[in-house]
């Protein structure tokens, strides 16, 4: 196990780019990325499928904006950003996994253990379609620039600090 | 309740991979129907691979299973080399097998851990464990992302191998990389001990029900992969002659078939290759074996669950061997070796989690053109139902919850991959 502490402001993208608007995430940060540097206490992750697992990624954060497509009831590219709490971990975040825990599961499993950030903000974005094949919908592919810049905008006004790029704790 | 009457109708048993129901039902004291309903969608692999070339039949096969892809993949690997006549190098063997014990790890750490623990533990699932022992479930996630980074090291990724190919590799972890993995590897013996102390503390029903006992077997290694068939009933039979082993059959209501052979039903998985194979154990697995009171003939099958606890041992440090070996001779770039020719047949087996995996492919000018695959699940429904025919008369005294979760502690000690094992059925729509 690596003995660095983890980024602080963790950013991270779920979901399965073969399965279409499922690919949401991976856009977001590629978006993200042609936005410039982010701050250094920021670490920017492509958690693919990952499924109780989330739960280690999360470890030791102090902010968590996940990415992801989400069941939502709206219209396809229409996003929500919401925060994690006791009443949205009740309700369930998106439908269970094919084989592997979900979302949902692994942030149940990690508010268990104690584990979850301070703040956790779901960024789901509604998908048109997730069946198999490459690249996203056109409604979803027009919402990603709108979804990177409400990232980006989380991370530099970070009210609770490190909105310099400056982090005491994290060397 | 001296002749009770009662139901029991699990619609969907939980925490299994796939969807199975338990229906009993018990007039009077005499148990009239005792049935495991396999309810999940035929697949159709076999047919998928049918007319595709030879060199996708292992990426198109390891998708039958999120969890045995590894698996998959390298007995569909071993089928077309041994159709196409390409051995592979000592390199790609240890690296194979370096892989493999990767997912052992992964899929036993989840099903010990996640799956079975809550129930010996009194608890419903995973998450309330997480509350009254977080310490137990940060060990098991920890153990799990180790397995995961040694199969992405290895094989390209987590899941679905990508770098794993007919006669080699098409990538190859650094020294680096690798002296780091085996490190990690020497560290977690510590999770490793309190696993094993962990589940010497559990309480598993104490069922018995002799049976047939099915695994692959080397003389020289604990076998994972290739090998020849042994029964605890005795017989010996190469991988080739499968069908004379598991002869398959149907029953109305399951759309995965059944298998048997010298008796009505047999088992694979963790406590037959206990059963068949402990001499080729790691001494440190048989030492755990022995603090968990596990000794072969082991005939309860709620014991699988502790079996797997042995083979997380047993994989552990021959991963560390098998790293010590590819460090000491230096992991070097090869191509794959390339079939001398395209027609052929071959039978791939392995010893997945869950028993063994037969991959059975015909190929020809380099395309396959039949394909035969059978899952260790559908190897053991058989033994499973006539586990659930003797226990139940046994625990008729029992409320009808404690029957219930005895079934289904039963079903889940299995661990069963019930996608996976509903293949090739003639389905009638009317």
């Amino acid at each position: 196990m690596s003995t660095v502490p983890p980024a602080p402001t963790l950013v991270l993208a779920l979901g399965n780019p073969d399965r279409g608007d499922d690919g949401v995430g991976q856009a977001v940060l590629q978006d993200l990325a042609q936005r410039g540097d982010l701050p250094a206490h920021v670490e920017v992750l492509d958690g693919g499928l990952a499924g109780f697992e989330t739960c280690l990624l999360l470890q030791c954060r102090r902010m968590a904006l996940i990415v992801d497509a989400a069941e939502l009831g709206l219209a396809p590219g229409e996003w929500r950003s919401v925060e994690v709490g006791e009443s949205l971990l009740a309700q369930g975040i998106r439908p269970e996994g094919l084989h592997a825990a979900g979302l949902n599961e692994a942030l149940q499993l990690a508010a268990a253990l104690d584990t979850l950030p301070e703040r956790v903000t779901v960024f789901g974005v509604q998908p048109q379609s997730i069946e198999w094949g490459l690249g996203l919908s056109q409604p979803v592919a027009q919402a990603v620039p709108a979804v990177g810049a409400a990232i980006q905008e989380r991370i530099l006004h970070d009210k609770d600090g490190y909105s310099d790029g400056e982090d005491p704790d994290h060397r | 309740m001296a002749n009770p009457s009662f139901r029991v109708d699990v619609h969907h048993v939980t925490r299994v991979e796939g969807h199975g129901n338990i229906v009993v039902d018990v007039q009077n004291g005499v148990l009239k129907q005792c049935d495991l309903e396999i309810v999940e969608t035929p697949r159709f692999f076999e047919a998928m691979l049918k007319g595709r070339p030879y060199a996708e039949a292992s990426h198109i096969s390891s998708r039958i299973c999120g969890i045995c892809a590894v698996g998959h993949a390298t007995a569909s690997l071993r089928a077309t080399e041994k159709a196409l006549g390409v051995e592979p190098s000592e390199q790609t063997v240890l690296l194979r097998k370096l892989n493999f014990h990767g997912e052992i790890l992964d899929s036993h750490v989840l099903h010990t851990y996640m799956l079975v623990a809550p129930d010996a533990l009194g608890v419903g699932s995973v998450i309330p464990l997480a509350k009254t022992a977080p310490d137990v479930v940060l060990r098991a996630l920890r153990m799990k992302k180790l397995a995961g980074d040694l199969c992405a090291a290895i094989c390209g990724r987590h899941t679905h191998p990508i770098a794993l190919t007919v006669g080699g590799f098409s990538h190859y972890p650094t020294t680096a990389v690798l002296q780091e993995l085996r490190d990690r590897l020497v560290a977690v013996r510590a999770d490793v001990d309190a696993t094993v102390e962990l589940f010497q503390k559990l309480k598993l029903p104490a069922f018995e029900r002799d049976t047939e006992y099915i695994a692959l077997h080397k003389d020289d290694e604990y076998c994972f992969i290739d090998g020849k068939l042994v029964s605890t009933d005795g017989g010996e039979w190469p991988i080739e002659k499968y069908r004379e082993v598991t002869n398959e059959f149907l029953v109305p209501h399951s759309t995965a078939k059944r298998t048997k052979n010298q008796r009505p039903s047999y088992m694979v998985g963790a406590l037959a290759r206990f059963n068949v194979n402990f001499a080729q154990l790691h001494p440190r697995a048989k030492e755990a074996a022995r603090a968990l009171n596990l000794s072969p003939k082991c005939v309860n099958p709620y014991l699988n669950t502790v079996a797997q606890v042995v083979e997380i041992v047993h994989s552990v440090e021959d991963s560390i061997e098998l790293a010590d070996r590819l460090l000491k001779t230096g992991v070097t770039w090869r191509s794959p070796v390339q079939p001398p020719k395209l027609t052929g047949e071959g039978v791939g087996a392995c010893e997945v989690p869950r028993g063994t995996l037969f991959h059975n492919y015909v190929i020809q000018d380099g395309w396959i053109s039949g394909a035969n695959c059978i899952i260790p699940t559908g190897q053991n429904l058989q033994n499973i139902e006539l586990d659930m025919r003797a226990l139940v008369p046994t625990i008729l005294g029992k409320s009808q919850p404690e029957i219930t979760l005895d079934l289904e502690m039963l079903v889940r000690a299995y661990d069963p991959c019930i996608s996976c094992s509903t293949h090739m059925l003639n389905v009638r729509f009317e």
